[in-house]
């Protein structure tokens, strides 16, 4: 029932209504330029104008300035395939925020040398906010760029990543000077830090500043000496990949040869105590040499070895690898020390998993070693995949994420919410077999998905839990809005304090609580009479609120549910109210209630009620057992009242039709006899048929456009004297709607007397 | 009768009231309205449409879930592991034929057999340890070592399971 009040009182929702971080997600998706290509520093928005900000900017006003002062969503950009005028205008449109750019030949082919130039020289003007840049050179642009480098007035003293790629078109090429006088002025670059450099034509990157550079890609072909030094400078690199091959004109009087080989790699002084990831190609006769690098580097944590890296050399040799040399490789002892060690093969592939499955040291010791399956290492995740000891794709991997998440929903199956709560909780052990814990375990993408899916994470009634579980549980879940149920009476055996103790640890999780269920006993009471009190800690986002005084033993002073009361309007998002009190400690008369905001309130138990009042803002009243709703609604004017639940009581209708009077909104009536059972039985036993007639004919009951009617020892009454009044058949169908459908599962009401008088009176 | 043609190019004909239990090919034939053309199912093996279709042929005539469900009745989808006693003997198949089942149904649109097919995973994984379900399923453990001993570390005072 609450569930459906709800959803009349929420129709009006809109994406307006979505709060601004979730727009910027929004956007943010939108604009998604994907992940970034093989050897490059970011996805790029190739299209300024179509998928762009400019196009939300023109929505509404919130839209614009959302997206003026998002700033990912103007940076990666790649200008290369936009008309110069539409760039130029892009570029007077968007806020400057540091750019990440790319800056491709793309469409220049077809276009004249010109419009590359005009492209270059439109964002060299913008220099002063470059944050990354990815350049395919041409002459133009290489002298451009070192004309940047040069001036103290245009430098981009804020670059961070550069990614030099000369064009590959012989026409286009640039004299190699260029090109070095382009490295030697990097150091003017003081925030420099990643460096991407590859080239087809051997260039002496000398003058680079290797010894700042966290990462540092290298693909030029350069002369060994060469290579060796810039290996050795860079003392400060994380991850360094020098794919290095022999010159086209060294190769024809130059042996095949590998960075690790011959003599240089034996040096003592070629060592990485700073690296952490390596990537090499594999080399039959490199593994020794290898494995002494490897000793002098203790800090390296990740190896990549990929054939492809040195494939001018590798195809011969991985050929002729033999088993003896391929197992060698694989239980290598210095090999295994490293965490991470990826394997990315052609020709040997089909022989490695055939070896491992053979029982290398029982398949076990391999899975570290062949690990490669974090997303972001690039595609290639999916290639290693067919090298699994297994070598069999696993079926359920090639589920789609959408459909994995409702199975992990499923998994943790919560129960239906009980009548009064508003949602079903997950109250399982916190730690067990069935929490997404346990789904966090498997793998890497189940585990991403588990964090990912707040649902899992949401509705949890921890109370059935040790304290240390729900610390850990508390540490581990991800920060959702909390929809949480704090029983303290169900836990049997256990002692007083335990509930105080849950409530405490979920106290500091209160900023994103977004429905409470509580049970009051006095510690928990006055404690969160203390988190309303303070700014710090009081619940912004709670929405729904239940409170139930607990235990008779552990009665909750009514000083305390008074303070409860009049501290409620500093929940400025609550919108539906259950108040259970069973012991009738609470005067259900707060002061504090008139000044909340649309809200529903639901009072179950006799409360005090001491005169006359109104609840201006007030739309959904329930109503339940043990509440008398006559006394209650003899006192009560509901001016914006839209849904009112009460038990049927013959002695009230006629406050009840001056109630209705009272409140010209409702549209939906329930009276169902469970809620006010204790002083119903006995009544409608006693009720009489003419009675009955008038209640069913009542005008006041009849102009409300949905009246529910969920009787149970009248009802065969009720249905005789329906078949019996000639003018039931037109006007009664609106208001009856019996039992067996008023409720579903989920507790909300359904009101669709058509298929009721099908179903079960054959009108 | 509808003429349904499978990625491996086998066609079935099956009838109008059957085949619309999945709203794409429902969605299909209201597009292109009376027609004796085939529909391709590209993505439907014919193993797979042949057991889609035996599903849909037992489940004839009952009321498909409305387009506009509300969120509550979402929600109580997903709640409950319940399933049928011929549903369940229907998908009691191996597990190549389960996913196919599912991506099937997803595909075609059937929510009533995908929620079948994902209820039936969802009770293969309960009660199981992440080790159980990895051997279960297949499913390579790619967790580095650094991130295993997190994982161990973040698990280890999860002592009364």
């Amino acid at each position: 029932m609450g569930g459906y009040v709800y959803s009349v009182a929420e129709a009006s929702l809109t994406i307006a209504s979505l709060p601004v971080e979730i727009i910027i997600l929004i956007f943010k998706a939108y604009l998604d330029p994907g992940p970034p290509c093989e050897g490059e520093f970011h996805g790029y928005s190739a299209s300024l104008f179509r998928r762009c900000p400019i196009i939300l900017m023109q929505v509404c006003v919130l839209w614009r300035a959302i997206s003026l002062t998002t700033p990912s969503l103007w940076t990666c950009i790649c200008p290369s395939y936009e008309s110069i005028p539409r760039i130029r205008r892009w570029l007077t449109i968007c806020p400057k925020y540091p750019l990440d750019l790319q800056l491709v030949r793309g469409l220049y082919h077809a276009v004249s040398q010109d419009y590359a130039s005009s492209v270059f020289n439109l964002f060299a003007k913008e220099s002063y906010r470059w944050r990354s840049l990815s350049v395919e050179l041409d002459p133009h642009m290489a002298a451009g760029l070192v004309r940047i480098l040069q001036s103290d007035k245009s430098i981009p003293s804020t670059l961070e990543k550069l990614k030099v790629d000369p064009s590959r078109e012989p026409e286009l090429r640039m004299p190699v000077s260029t090109l070095e006088a382009l490295a030697s002025l990097l150091p003017r670059l003081k925030f420099l830090q990643h460096l991407i450099w590859t080239d087809k034509y051997e260039t002496s990157l000398q003058g680079v500043p290797w010894g700042q550079l966290k990462t540092v890609v290298i693909d030029v072909p350069s002369s060994l000496d060469n290579i060796f030094s810039y290996f050795s400078q860079c003392t400060s690199a994380t991850t360094i990949a020098i794919h290095w091959r022999n010159s086209e004109e060294s190769r024809e009087n130059s042996p095949t040869i590998s960075p690790f080989s011959r003599s240089h790699a034996s040096e003592p002084h070629l060592s990485q105590t700073v690296a952490r990831q390596l990537e090499v190609a594999i080399l039959r006769r490199d593994q020794q040499v290898l494995e002494d690098f490897v000793k002098r580097s203790p800090s390296i944590h990740t190896l990549i070895i990929d054939e492809r890296y040195g494939e001018d050399y590798a195809y011969a040799d991985e050929a002729l690898i033999t088993d003896q040399e391929i197992i060698a490789y694989l239980t290598s002892p210095c090999l295994r020390a490293i965490p991470r060690v990826g394997l990315d093969l052609l020709y040997t592939k089909k022989r490695i998993p055939a070896l491992i499955q053979e029982g290398l040291e029982g398949g076990r010791p391999l899975p570290p070693l062949l690990c490669w399956i974090p997303e972001n290492w690039d595609q290639r995740s999916n290639a290693m995949r067919a090298y699994s000891p297994e070598n069999i794709a696993s079926q359920i991997t090639s589920l789609p994420v959408e459909i994995l998440t409702f199975v992990f929903e499923l998994y943790l199956s919560r129960d239906d919410p009980f009548e009064d709560e508003f949602y079903g909780y997950f109250d399982e052990n916190l730690a067990g077999y069935r929490s997404p814990l346990n789904l966090m375990q498997v793998c890497s993408q189940w585990r991403a998905i588990a964090l990912a899916t707040p649902s899992l994470w949401t509705y949890i009634c921890p109370s059935y839990n040790h304290i240390r579980n729900i610390r850990h549980w508390l540490a581990v879940c991800p920060k959702y809005p909390l929809d949480l149920q704090l029983e303290t009476r169900a836990i049997g055996g256990i002692p007083r304090g335990y509930g105080y103790s849950v409530f405490n640890l979920f106290a500091q999780e209160a900023y994103r609580w977004r429905s409470l269920s509580i049970d009051f006993d006095p510690d928990v009471a006055n404690g969160f009479v203390n988190l309303l009190k303070s700014d710090r800690t009081i619940p912004l986002l709670l929405e729904d609120l239940k409170i139930k005084s607990s235990r008779p033993d552990h009665m909750v002073p009514a000083s305390t549910f008074h303070a409860v009361v009049t501290l409620l309007p500093r929940l400025k998002a609550l919108r539906r109210l259950i108040w259970a009190d069973p012991f009738g400690e609470a005067s259900i008369v707060p002061g504090g209630y008139i000044s909340l905001p649309p809200f529903t309130l639901h009072i179950r138990h006799h409360s005090r009620i001491f005169e006359h009042f109104t609840l201006q803002h007030l739309i959904s009243l329930k109503l339940s057992s043990g509440c008398d709703p006559i006394w209650l609604l003899r006192h009560l004017s509901a001016p914006s009242l839209q849904h009112l639940e009460v038990g049927i009581l013959r002695r009230g209708q006629e406050v009840l039709e001056e109630f209705l009077k009272r409140s010209p909104c409702i549209h939906t009536l329930v009276i169902d006899e469970r809620f006010g059972e204790e002083f119903a039985y006995a009544d409608e036993v006693l009720i009489s048929d003419q009675e009955i007639v008038a209640y069913l004919t009542s005008p006041f009951l009849r102009a409300i456009p949905r009246v529910g009617v969920d009787l149970i020892d009248t009802k065969e009454r009720v249905f005789s004297l329906i078949r019996q009044r000639s003018d039931a058949r037109q006007p009664l169908p609106p208001l009856l709607c019996w039992r067996e459908s008023l409720y579903r599962r989920d507790g909300s009401i359904t009101l669709s007397p058509q298929y009721e008088l099908d179903a079960d009176y054959p009108f | 009768m509808v003429l349904l043609v499978t990625s491996d190019n086998e066609q079935f004909n099956a009838d109008k009231d059957v085949v619309e239990r999945s709203v794409l090919i429902k969605n299909m034939l209201e597009d292109v309205g009376e027609s004796d053309q085939p529909i391709p199912l590209p993505n439907v093996s014919s193993s797979v449409l042949k057991k889609v279709l035996e599903y849909c042929e037992h489940h004839r005539g009952e009321p498909l879930p409305s387009a506009d469900a509300d969120q509550s009745q979402d929600e109580t989808r997903k709640r409950t592991t319940d399933i049928s006693e011929w549903d369940q003997k229907f998908i009691t198949v191996d597990q190549e034929m389960l996913f196919e089942i599912i991506l099937a149904a997803n595909y075609l649109d059937i929510k009533s057999l995908l929620d079948v097919g994902c209820k039936t995973v969802a009770n293969m994984i309960k009660g199981k340890t992440p080790e159980e379900i990895r051997k279960l399923f297949n499913i390579v453990n790619d967790f580095t070592p650094e991130e295993e001993a997190q994982i161990k570390k973040e698990n280890e005072w999860a002592e009364d399971r």
